[in-house]
């Protein structure tokens, strides 16, 4: 039989694209925004996530969608927080995917839910490659982690709509040049906007919580039709 | 609210555990990692295609990384051979282009690869870019009998 050369041409993630869009297309129909936060781990998402659930929780009907390679310890922790929550466990795979969201919106009652938060896998590299069909996508980086990321890891900021720098109540103990990361990010990510937070103390999470209340809460009124 | 969310909770996190875990660690054992999925894909994509012109065999796999996408051939590799077993693929050998980070300045447009992880433009030293090339991730061809 003859050897022939097929022209293919086709993006490895382009399945994952497809069910991002689906997902994307299924929260909708029940006017549910969507929110996938990434980090390196242990740079303090589950504690920013505890701490805007605390905030808006009263406001807005909120659920958690929790990625991990396993244990359900962030989890456990959400729960307590009375809010709906998903654990996915994914033994050992580095990042969620949009298959894996699937699953999870299977789970949750879409039409009690105005906003999904799902906390990403710990990882900089390829939770920014697949979509999810979140509406915003935030990062955190924090300041033990230092200023040098954005040059390591280019893609996770080009794709973060909010860069949140995390930990800053430990800054006078390492060397991390505010001002040059946020040059190198916003080089990047031009509209890329910035906050300086410590989840811990509760530091500059004013302006984290007003970009919210605007992109998040504000949005679910939009799609709700109550705006 | 809270009753509710609670009993959901419950449900919901011990359904998804199950079925994500039991599904993967079937597939490929505990080796889980980047190009799990990616790898998955890949096949998939290349046997559709194959498909397509009824090939009874896929030779070999050509394959476009940039350097961005975090893939590893030894690690590409390594699982293909466990996720293509009993298919068409079983025999099929990847090759790899791989595409180097190249950077658009946004202030005088020159196209550069940086070096050592710089982002500043070598031509005027602002630190103001696009990435255009380096994330790419796609079979070009296969070949198939």
């Amino acid at each position: 039989m003859s050897v022939k050369v097929l022209t293919v041409k086709e993006d490895i993630l382009s399945v994952n694209d497809e069910n991002a869009k689906a997902n994307r297309e299924r929260i909708d129909q029940h006017h549910v925004v969507m929110i996938n936060v990434m980090s390196s781990p242990g740079a303090g998402k589950t504690t920013l996530i505890t701490q805007t659930i605390n905030k808006f929780k009263e406001k807005i009907r909120m659920a958690v969608v929790e990625g991990d390679v396993a244990s359900t310890i962030d989890a456990d922790r959400i729960s307590k927080l009375g809010i709906p929550v998903v654990q996915i466990n994914t033994a050992g795979t580095c990042h969620l995917d949009a298959n894996m969201i699937r699953g999870a919106l299977d789970t949750l009652a879409l039409g009690e839910i105005d906003v999904i938060i799902i906390e990403n896998v710990g990882n900089l590299i390829c939770t920014a490659e697949f979509a999810l069909g979140a509406h915003k996508k935030v990062m955190l980086l924090s300041v033990p982690e230092g200023d040098d990321k954005p040059h390591k890891y280019p893609l996770m900021f080009t794709e973060a709509e909010v860069v949140l720098v995390s930990k800053i109540d430990v800054k006078p103990y390492f060397d991390f040049d505010e001002a040059a990361f946020s040059k190198a990010v916003n080089g990047l990510n031009p509209s890329g906007k910035i906050f300086p937070v410590s989840a811990k103390t509760g530091e500059g999470l004013d302006a984290w919580f007003a970009w919210f209340e605007d992109a998040i809460v504000g949005k679910t009124e939009v799609v709700q039709g109550r705006k | 609210m809270a009753s509710g969310a609670g009993a959901r909770f419950g449900a919901a996190r011990n359904a998804p555990h199950g079925a994500f875990a039991r599904r993967r660690r079937s597939q490929i054992g505990w080796f889980s990692m980047h190009e799990q999925s990616i790898v998955a894909s890949l096949l998939s994509t290349a046997l559709k295609n194959a498909a397509k012109e009824k090939a009874s065999k896929i030779l070999r796999i050509c394959l476009v990384v940039g350097d961005l996408s975090g893939v590893e051939e030894e690690a590409v590799n390594f699982y293909f051979g466990f996720v293509s077993r009993n298919t068409i693929a079983a025999e099929a050998n990847i090759s790899y282009t791989h595409v180097p980070v190249e950077l658009r300045c946004r202030k005088c447009e020159m196209i550069f690869r940086p070096e050592k992880y710089d982002l500043h433009c070598p031509n005027c030293q602002e630190q103001q870019v696009d990435i255009v090339a380096g994330r790419e991730l796609y079979i070009d061809t296969i070949e198939v009998e």
